[in-house]
């Protein structure tokens, strides 16, 4: 059991060491704030979109328990539904429309008058948006599509059917905001047979079966609006996979910070701290960190979703209403922002406290575990994987996606651990490179518990690239031999974009990282008068060998489970190499990587910043 | 850690030795060397780099293990103590003094004085109390709400003694405490480690500095990680506690 007074003493140091390196802390706010924000606001923005299973009830039954599509009069209808206390006619055809000048074929509805107030059945089946219902026969309410079809304002007049009526309101049809529409109120005196009816009912299910039995139309409200499990699954996964990119930035970040760290956690040691209160307190410091980053990421996301919300009406064509906020994705983002840096946490604050505190004081490096056992786990790992896709592929079901889902997973985590032996070999490989470059690929493989993380969330990003990229191109293909088209290149392009800025951010982030950590190394290369060029040079390959080894190690990453996809999608679809996509990853990646680490470094030189102090 | 007997040395190394594994192969760094040192000693261990002097300063203090041979504080084998009884002893035992970074900079003098007490449970004033306790005793009381950024070099060593010695700990390790100083500075820290050894409490200290090897009671001569020379310091002529007037001006002894 830990003491309070010494959880409180080293919570005390860890938070003073915040304090004094407020870049990496705050770096770290932003890579849990971003995820957090996305999840928050990109859900909120999608159940606002999306039509809710009531929404979807209140499009066809308003607020019925039964709608019957039959022609019948009230009688008939009564009839019908025996049990029903309460019946609202409801007209729902097709209809000439014409103004001066133009015409148009709309939807006619016919209700009573005040029958969409609150307490009527057909409440929620459309919307006066402006003016009032019509409640006599010379009187109509026009959507605003059909309006600009008819050039006709609020106040205007337009024929139906060769009848002449004013429109006294705007209606909308709440799911189809671009539907041609016009509402008429139906004649009570005149008991006409009309197309529909809403009924309030009891045992609504039963009526509708009875009905459908007698030939008659009939839905009942429980039959309708059914939650799309799928939808919500992939909002979690596409989530998960931000959260998974932020934890091994993150992780980076805690990793560097610890080890600049190294003496003073040393020093804790040699003062009687224990292991497991160290790790306490490094706990505590992520737990704090991430918090803030959660509050600030789901107050930007709510808050940017609320404004754009009322964009949204214009995009779907559809009355979306009200912000609404998915507590399970909401909860799901807050869970994920607060564990995400904890788990992160976890490897760097063990290797921080595992050092001997000889070694820890000493300040020295320790000598580096041999990588072969990374090689062999990594091996083991990705043969795991592709064990799991190639079963999952000759499965059905949930089974099938279970299968090539967690196969591809453990294949990433297999390439990624596989990555500090080739950051190794590469460090080796690199004897006859230039001083700048030599130097990247040492640096590279010095550091890999740094750059092990980042090459693994570059290969997950780039992954998914190539997935997409081999699934989009295989649909094509497909549709091509057999002479149709289809857009399958939009989608594409939007992935491609996403997969690559998280890709370049990621390696971004590592830059910076990995700069704070070489100052020492820097200034030795400018003491002993290497040009500012070579030290930008540096920074610049740096960041092109990880990005370079993260896409390369995506080509089977993202391959393996785009076969394996493909497979289960019945065999029609045939396996088509991105080639280009491959390109982009193996090139465009690490030539981006490079360009944008080179500018950070030369904004970052000291010559720099000493002119702009000048100016 | 209780004392077990009053002959009983507080710090015995028996044929204690270190091999570190590098990239080029094991180098052993330390011995085998056999070492005791009595209660109330300042010993000190001279030698060139490289000779396994902070390495077997480590060892004593239980910062690292050896790979051969017992290391025995107040008759207690290391080897036989679990991680977290190691970090006891370290916090109620053995206070340590190195050449730099002996303070934590995000703590205050009185923060990092009061750390190992705090690790061990103390309540915060209670800790507070005996760490500005501490640090009266090293006169530096007015300066401890300043973080160690604040202070020179002379004042950070001072208050790492002060935290060395705070609370029941015996025994201080220092390595090379004075390597950072100005001569009177280092003076001024060796006067202290005297001082504290006076008052009952042993302290072995790693020096390149033969002025400051002769505030010891033993100096020890360490050559390619063993002892080749050790022999007691000669009190009285060329000590330096005469020069320095400290039988003269009893304040000079605190």
């Amino acid at each position: 059991m830990i003491p309070l007074s010494a959880l409180r003493a080293l919570f005390r140091a860890e938070w003073r060491g915040l304090r004094r390196d407020p870049a990496r802390a705050w770096l770290v706010v932003l890579l849990v704030a971003v995820p957090v924000a996305a999840m928050a606001g990109g859900s909120t923005l999608f159940a606002t979109a999306r039509r809710t299973p009531d929404e979807a009830r209140a499009a066809v039954l308003g607020a019925a328990d039964l709608r019957l599509d039959a022609l019948a009069t009230s009688a008939r209808a009564a009839a019908l539904l025996p049990g029903a206390r309460e019946l609202e006619p409801l007209g729902d055809r097709r209809a000439d429309v014409s103004a001066v000048g133009a015409h148009s074929v709309a939807r006619e509805v016919e209700l009573a008058p005040g029958a969409l107030e609150p307490q009527r059945l057909a409440h929620g089946l459309l919307r006066i948006v402006e003016g009032r219902a019509p409640t006599e026969s010379v009187e109509v309410a026009a959507s605003p599509a059909l309006l600009a079809e008819l050039r006709q304002t609020l106040g205007g007049t337009i024929d139906i059917d060769g009848a002449s009526a004013r429109i006294v309101g705007i209606v909308v049809d709440p799911e189809d905001l671009a539907a041609p529409l016009v509402l008429r109120a139906r004649d009570a005196a005149r008991d006409e047979a009309t197309s529909s009816w809403l009924a309030r009912i009891d045992r609504p299910e039963e009526a509708a079966t009875r009905l459908r039995a007698r030939g008659a139309g009939a839905t009942a409200r429980s039959e309708l609006g059914g939650e799309d499990g799928f939808e919500t699954a992939a909002l979690l996964v596409l989530g998960g996979f931000g959260f998974f990119e932020a934890a091994l930035v993150i992780a980076a970040a805690i990793a560097v910070g610890l080890r600049r760290r190294q003496r003073e956690i040393g020093l804790l040691g040699a003062c009687g701290a224990t292991r497991a209160g160290m790790h306490a307190a490094i706990a505590a410091s992520a737990l704090l960190v991430s918090v803030v980053g959660t509050a600030i990421g789901l107050v930007v996301g709510l808050a940017a979703a609320c404004a754009a919300a009322p964009l949204l009406d214009g995009w779907n064509a559809r009355w979306n209403g009200e912000p609404e906020f998915p507590a399970h994705l909401l909860a799901a983002a807050l869970i994920l922002g607060i564990t995400t840096p904890l788990a992160a946490a976890l490897l760097p604050a063990i290797g921080a406290t595992r050092l001997s505190i000889r070694v820890a004081l000493s300040g020295r490096r320790p000598v580096a575990e041999g990588t072969r056992g990374w090689m062999l786990l990594g091996g083991a790992l990705l043969a795991a994987g592709i064990a799991f896709v190639a079963w999952g592929a000759r499965r059905d079901g949930a089974e099938a996606g279970m299968g090539i889902l967690l196969g591809s997973a453990i294949a990433a985590l297999g390439l990624g651990a596989a990555s500090p032996w080739l950051l190794g070999l590469l460090a080796r490989a690199a004897a006859p490179l230039p001083l700048a470059w030599r130097l990247a690929a040492r640096d590279a493989g010095r550091f890999r518990a740094r750059n092990a993380p980042v090459v693994t969330a570059v290969l997950a990003g780039s992954s998914v690239t190539l997935l997409l990229a081999v699934l989009a191109s295989s649909v094509a293909e497909f549709l091509a031999q057999r002479g149709q088209s289809g857009d399958t290149e939009s989608m594409l392009v939007v992935a491609l974009v996403a997969c690559l800025v998280t890709s370049v951010v990621v390696v971004l982030a590592a830059t910076a990282l990995s700069t704070a950590e070489s100052a020492a190394d820097e200034r030795v290369l400018r003491a002993v008068g290497a040009d500012p060029g070579v030290m930008r040079v540096h920074a610049g390959a740096r960041a092109a060998y990880l990005a370079f080894l993260g896409g390369a190690l995506a080509i089977p990453g993202g391959l393996v489970p785009g076969a394996g996809l493909l497979e289960l999608a019945s065999g029609d679809l045939p396996f088509t190499t991105p080639w280009r996509e491959i390109a982009l990853v193996l090139v465009a990646l690490p030539a981006s990587a490079f360009g944008l680490a080179w500018i950070l470094a030369y904004l970052v030189s000291p010559d720099v910043r000493a002119r702009a102090a000048r100016d | 850690m209780s004392a077990t007997s009053v002959d009983t040395p507080i710090l015995a190394l028996e044929g204690v030795g270190r091999v570190h594994p590098t990239h080029s192969g094991p180098v052993r760094a330390l011995g085998p060397v056999d070492l005791a040192v009595r209660r109330g000693e300042l010993v000190a261990i001279m030698g060139p780099s490289g000779s396994g002097k902070s390495t077997l300063l480590a060892l004593a203090g239980a910062l690292d293990r050896p790979t051969e041979g017992r290391v025995l504080l107040d008759g207690h084998d290391l080897a036989t103590l679990a991680s977290a009884e190691l970090a006891r002893l370290r916090r109620r035992f053995v206070g340590y003094v190195f050449q730099d970074l002996n303070l934590l900079p995000g703590l205050t003098a009185l923060e990092n004085v009061a750390l190992p007490l705090e690790l061990d449970g103390v309540r915060l004033v209670a800790a507070r109390d005996e760490a500005r306790a501490a640090l009266e005793r090293v006169r530096l009381a007015h300066l401890a709400d300043r973080f160690p950024d604040d202070l020179s070099g002379g004042e950070q060593q001072r208050v790492a003694i002060a935290r060395a010695f705070v609370g029941p700990r015996a025994l201080l390790l220092a390595d090379e405490p004075t390597g950072a100083l100005d001569s009177v500075t280092g003076e001024m820290v060796m006067r202290l480690l005297r001082a504290q050894c006076d008052a009952g409490r042993t302290a072995l200290l790693v020096t390149h500095d033969a002025t400051h090897a002769a505030w010891a009671d033993r100096v020890l001569a360490l050559r390619d990680g063993r002892f080749v020379d050790h022999a007691a310091t000669p009190r009285g002529v060329g000590d330096p506690r005469a020069s320095a007037g400290a039988r003269s001006n009893p304040e000079a002894r605190r």
